[in-house]
C-alpha cells in the first residue's frame, strides 16, 4: 500500500522564522557570543542551542579554513580567525530555531532564559540572569530582531 | 580594542626578536594571545576571541560567570594562599584607608609544570596561570582603589595600568595576573635566581644559546601581588577572586592553549572594618568564604612570606578553626 500511494506527513515541518540575517550578524551574534558562548554554557556540543565563537566552539572544517586564510603572521601571534560565514548561518540557524511561531515574543527562550528571574525570566543556570530587566539595551537588540527589525538594529 | 589595533599590538608583542636581552624585551616577545592568559582579552570583543568586558569572578558584573565558565576538568588538590600587608586583611577586615599589599599565590601549582619555558605558537601551548580580582560596593562601584604591584598608588588612583605581575583591567574595576614569569638577568641589584647572560657571552655561547637558556628559563607565574586602598567609608566590601591553574594543554588547537583539564579557584568574602564584622551566635566572625567550582577544594592558607612581603603576615584559614 505505501509503495502505491506514498507515505504523506500530518505535521509537515514549520518553515524557519524569515528573521533578518544581517540584523543578526550584526546585532544579535556579537551579543550571543559574549554572554553565552562559554564552554560551560552554550559553547557545547550538548546544548540544544549551541554558539559559536572565536576562540571557544568552533565547526571544526571552518576553522580549518578560517586558520587558512590568515596571515602567517596572525596565525604565530594566535590571533584568533573571525567566524566564517558558514558560521554564522550557522548561529543564526541555532537561533531562529528557538522562535515558536505564535508565541508572544517575550516568551521566546532568547529572551525569558536570559533575563534575570527578578524581572520575570525564566531560571536556566546558575549565573544565568543576563540582563537585569526588559529595558536592558541588549534585551532589546534581539526582542527587536525577533519582531522583525532588520539592519537598523545595527546602529 | 578594534581589530587593527588589536592586531597591531599581538604583532609587535609576539613578533619582537629574541635576540634582545633586556629583560622587558623578553617579556614583549613572548607569545601572547593564548585564550585569556592575557589581561587585555577580557577586555577584547568576543567575536575576537576576548571576554568583552566580563571579569569572570563571580560577581554581578559578570552576572556570577567564574572561570569556570571556561575552564573545565580540574581535579581537586590544588590550594590558593591569599596574604596581605599589612596582615589580617582577610581575618579581622580592613582599616578604611589603609593601603594594603596583597599577596596570591598558587599553593602549590599543580598543573602544566611540563611545559614551563616559554612557547611559541608553532611549538603548542605552554604552562599559563592567572587571577582576577574585584573588590565591590553594594552598588556595584569598585570599592577602594586597585593598583598593580609596582604601580604608585595615590587619592587619583594608580598611575600605571600594567605592572610587573599583575595589570588593571575596565579602567581600575578589577585587577588581573600576568600569565608567565620571565627568568631574571644577573646584574647590579639582582638577588636570587638569575641567568648570566653576560657570563654566559663571555664563556662562548651563542646567541642563539643564550636565547635558548632564557626562553627555557620562562615559566608559568604562581605569585601576584597588587595593591589596594581600602575606601574611606565603612561599609562592607565584597571582595570577589577567581584563578586557574593551567594545564598548558592544547587540545582546541596546536596555536592556543585549551581550557580543559585546568583547575579554577574562585573566592568571594565580604571584608567589614576592622571591628564591625557581624558576629554568629557562637562568638565566630562571619564569612562568606565559599567552596566551589571544578577543585573540589578551595583552600585559603596564609603563608608567611617574609622574603616577599617582609613582614609576618596573619594565617588567614577559611575554612579552618571551630568557625566555619
Amino acid at each position: 500500500m505505501l509503495g502505491t500511494f506514498g507515505c504523506t506527513l500530518d505535521n509537515p515541518p514549520e518553515a524557519m522564522p524569515a528573521v533578518s540575517r544581517a540584523a543578526f550578524a550584526c546585532a544579535v551574534q556579537p551579543i550571543l557570543a559574549r554572554q553565552c558562548s562559554m564552554p560551560a554554557c552554550h559553547g557545547s556540543e550538548a546544548r540544544r542551542l549551541r554558539v559559536l565563537a572565536p576562540g571557544r566552539l568552533r565547526l571544526a572544517g571552518e576553522l580549518a579554513k578560517a586558520t587558512t586564510a590568515q596571515s602567517q603572521e596572525d596565525r604565530e601571534s594566535g590571533y584568533h580567525p573571525a567566524l566564517t560565514q558558514a558560521e554564522i548561518d550557522f548561529n543564526y540557524d541555532q537561533a531562529r530555531a528557538m522562535i515558536v511561531p505564535g508565541q508572544p515574543v517575550q516568551d521566546c527562550a532568547l529572551l525569558n532564559r536570559p533575563l534575570a528571574v527578578s524581572a520575570g525570566g525564566m531560571y536556566h543556570a546558575a549565573g544565568g540572569d543576563v540582563f537585569p530587566s526588559a529595558l536592558d539595551a541588549e534585551y532589546l537588540k534581539i526582542k527587536g530582531w525577533l519582531l522583525g527589525l532588520g539592519p537598523e538594529l545595527c546602529k | 580594542m578594534n581589530a587593527p589595533a588589536q592586531r597591531r599590538l599581538f604583532a609587535a608583542l609576539s613578533g619582537a626578536s629574541w635576540r634582545l636581552l633586556a629583560w622587558g624585551a623578553l617579556a614583549a616577545s613572548t607569545p601572547f594571545l593564548v585564550g585569556f592568559s592575557a589581561a587585555s582579552m577580557f577586555e577584547t570583543s568576543a567575536d575576537q576571541g576576548g571576554g568583552g568586558g566580563l571579569t569572570y569572578v563571580g560577581s554581578p558584573t559578570s552576572h556570577g560567570l567564574t572561570c569556570g565558565a571556561c575552564h573545565q576538568g580540574g581535579a581537586a588538590g590544588g590550594g590558593l594562599a591569599l596574604a596581605s600587608d599589612p596582615a589580617g586583611l582577610f581575618v579581622t577586615g580592613f582599616v578604611p584607608g589603609t593601603t594594603y599589599v596583597i599577596a596570591v599565590r598558587l599553593a602549590p601549582e599543580r598543573k602544566g609544570m611540563e611545559r614551563n619555558g616559554a612557547c611559541k605558537a608553532e611549538q603548542g601551548g605552554c604552562n599559563r596561570n592567572g587571577f582576577v580580582a574585584e573588590f565591590l560596593a553594594g552598588n556595584l562601584d569598585p570599592a577602594g582603589k586597585l593598583c598593580t604591584d609596582s604601580g604608585n598608588l595615590t587619592d587619583q588612583g594608580c598611575d600605571s595600568d600594567a605592572g610587573k605581575e599583575t595589570t588593571l583591567l575596565s579602567k581600575a574595576r578589577a585587577v588581573s595576573g600576568l600569565s608567565l614569569a620571565q627568568p631574571a638577568i644577573c646584574g647590579p641589584g639582582v638577588l636570587g635566581d638569575c641567568i648570566d647572560v653576560a657570563g654566559l657571552m663571555a664563556a662562548g655561547k651563542t646567541q642563539d644559546e643564550v636565547d635558548q637558556l632564557l626562553m627555557a628559563a620562562v615559566k608559568g607565574r604562581t605569585e601576584w601581588r597588587f595593591q589596594w586602598r581600602a575606601p574611606q567609608t565603612l561599609g562592607p566590601v565584597s571582595f570577589r577572586l577567581g584563578a586557574v591553574d593551567g594545564d598548558g594543554g592544547t587540545r582546541v588547537t596546536d596555536a592556543h592553549n585549551d581550557y580543559y583539564g585546568d583547575d579554577v579557584y574562585v573566592f568571594d568574602r565580604t571584608l567589614w572594618p576592622e571591628g564591625m564584622q557581624p558576629v554568629d551566635s557562637a562568638g565566630c566572625v562571619a564569612s562568606r568564604g565559599t567552596r566551589r567550582g571544578w577543585t573540589a577544594s578551595l583552600l585559603i592558607l596564609a603563608i608567611a612570606w617574609g622574603a616577599l612581603l617582609r613582614r609576618r603576615v596573619a594565617t588567614d584559614h577559611a575554612h579552618g578553626g571551630q568557625c566555619r
